[in-house]
């Protein structure tokens, strides 16, 4: 009897892990569907980043250098869809997945056959989008706004764009539904609302804006389809239809989809900065609504983003002031993050070093986005580089580093090892400078009215042009220090604990490094969850 | 117990038994599905009825 316990108590730490192919194309393990979340991120990372090299090469200097317009305009296009679709999207649903069971007390999603199909989607997606570059008339490349008329003149890569853009939309909404059931119906008991961490509360709220505005997207891109071969004409205005009101309707989705972009970073940096502050995070609760209201406005804000196609007055006054609204609860983040490094007793790894630069530079993208705000100003910078300018501070130094900081704090967890400290601290640097070089001079060439999408320019802008391609090379080349960084700690880092950093709390940290291929089969006790809940 | 891939189904997690738990899961991933949906067909039917005026 004694025997067969033993045997049993031996076969219950088994893991149970599928070998081979088996295991990655039949996954329905959370960790590794989160690891090929992640991988796929990565690998779609550094094909948006070709991109916007090509593009950045081209505006090295003033006239046509490598490549005809169309193709330029093709090169913005995709760039801008791979980074969105393909980079962002999936890396926060690979941190999800990793994360958001170990952090609840869950053992895995909540329904992980339909995690599998979701994240099996995207590489066909993103084949189909990306093989539209050898089709007759090239990829599509009326911008990732996708507006009519100019978007219904594409030519083969017409039906590609829209079927791709249909699968990535299912399989945000599928992952979202995801998330929202696991947190709503798979935390352990003690894991109540109020102590959960901000990541899974930022994710919780995202999965809400990713379920409401992926079907407005899919709904506006059928109707796109549809007025494109079925000859309606919902956005055609010889038949009587309104291409603005697919500006309405695509930028619905869209400023939520800045949300949805950035809300998961906010809880990141509210991860890390207690950690490394050696300090509990100011204003638990204050977050949680904070990141309540900012969701809620980011419905109300949408026509900010076409404010020179024309308006009643009253309209631009209601989207301007509710859009400055979104500084108030933004700003209540950044005081909450500043407080809790107030006193705290502050060290700077990778992590917090990502999370600090964040805060800095994510700021900037704020501010930006102030200014653009006000009507008047608006119709000045609308559609000139100081828009490039600003939304790239929001999701370079903001999404990108966050996603970098999530990934350098929770390396050591997932693989049982540390990584080089040096090699990331020279990561954190040399990123940092480049994206100023390479970001910052794109606000002077705005505000000196250098248009937005073009290949070539007027001469006066060359000096900045050679600045800001140069900062692009450099932040290009040193994000392949990010994968060799992964590699070397999964080859030879050296082992560590449970908890990888001294002042961690949270679930995670109770568990094993590397934690069992199914953690959380036996929920944590109420005293671990309080333990973990250090808020 | 060890939990296997695709059954994350310790009775112990929640106060509630495994089939609660499964039949709690299934109508929440409905209900936010036909949300999704709704909002779908909702812009689509939206600028129909707009273009039928």
């Amino acid at each position: 009897m004694a025997e067969h316990s033993a045997h049993a108590a031996a076969h219950d730490d088994h893991d149970h892990k599928p070998h081979g192919w088996r295991r990655w194309v039949y996954a329905t393990n959370h960790k590794d569907i989160g690891t090929m979340y992640l991988v796929f991120a990565c690998t779609m990372f550094f094909i948006g980043g070709g991109a916007a090299m090509l593009i950045r090469l081209e505006l090295f200097k003033p006239g046509l250098q490598f490549f005809d317009p169309q193709f330029f305009n093709s090169l913005t296009t995709m760039h801008a869809l791979i980074m969105i679709f393909g980079a962002i999207m999936p890396g926060w649903t690979g941190l999800a997945n990793w994360m958001i069971p170990m952090q609840v007390g869950a053992p895995d999603m909540a329904l992980p056959r339909l995690n599998n199909f979701s994240f099996w989607i995207l590489p066909f997606a993103f084949t189909l989008l990306i093989s539209s570059f050898f089709v007759p008339g090239g990829a599509p490349a009326g911008g990732w706004t996708m507006y009519p008329p100019l978007v219904l003149q594409t030519g083969a890569s017409f039906p590609m764009l829209i079927f791709a853009v249909h699968l990535m939309g299912a399989s945000s909404i599928l992952g979202a539904i995801n998330v929202v059931v696991t947190i709503m119906n798979m935390r352990a008991p003690g894991m109540t609302l109020l102590r959960m961490p901000l990541f899974v509360w930022t994710w919780l709220i995202t999965a809400y804006l990713l379920i409401a505005v992926m079907p407005v997207l899919a709904g506006a891109v059928t109707m796109l389809l549809t007025d494109h071969f079925f000859g309606t004409t919902f956005f055609t205005a010889a038949g009587g239809g309104d291409p603005v009101m697919f500006q309405h309707i695509f930028w619905f989705f869209g400023h939520p989809e800045v949300y949805i972009l950035i809300l998961p970073a906010f809880g990141i940096v509210s991860e890390i900065i207690p950690t490394f502050s050696r300090k509990p995070l100011f204003g638990y609760e204050t977050m949680v609504y904070a990141v309540a209201s900012i969701a809620f406005l980011s419905f109300i804000v949408w026509a900010h983003h076409m404010f020179t196609v024309g308006m009643p007055l009253a309209a631009q006054l209601f989207f301007m002031l509710s859009t400055m609204l979104i500084a108030v609860p933004t700003g209540v983040k950044v005081f909450n993050w500043t407080a809790t490094m107030w006193r705290g007793s502050l060290s700077f790894e990778p992590p917090m070093l990502f999370a600090l630069a964040f805060l800095f530079l994510f700021t900037i993208g704020g501010f930006s986005g102030l200014m653009l705000a006000m009507v008047p100003a608006d119709y000045q910078y609308q559609d000139t580089y100081f828009v490039v300018a600003h939304f790239h501070y929001v999701l370079v130094p903001g999404a990108i580093f966050a996603m970098m900081a999530g990934v350098y704090y929770w390396l050591p967890k997932w693989t049982g090892k540390m990584y080089d400290l040096r090699l990331g601290t020279w990561h954190f640097w040399l990123s940092t400078i480049f994206v100023n070089v390479l970001f910052f001079p794109q606000h002077f060439l705005g505000l000196a009215g250098m248009p937005r999408r073009i290949p070539d320019y007027a001469v006066q802008f060359t000096d900045w042009n050679m600045v800001s391609s140069i900062g692009a090379f450099g932040f290009g080349f040193s994000q392949l220090l990010f994968p060799y960084i992964i590699i070397k700690c999964i080859r030879a880092g050296q082992p560590i604990g449970n908890r990888a950093w001294e002042g961690a709390h949270g679930l995670e940290w109770e568990l094993p490094s590397p934690p069992p291929y199914h953690s959380w089969t036996t929920p944590p006790s109420d005293a671990v969850i309080a333990r973990g809940a250090a808020h | 117990m060890a939990a296997h891939a695709g059954a994350p189904a310790s009775a112990a997690h929640g106060r509630l038994d495994a089939a609660e738990r499964r039949r709690r899961v299934r109508r929440s991933a409905l209900l936010f599905a036909v949300i999704a949906a709704a909002f779908y067909f909702g812009f689509i039917a939206m600028m129909l009825v707009r273009a039928a005026r």
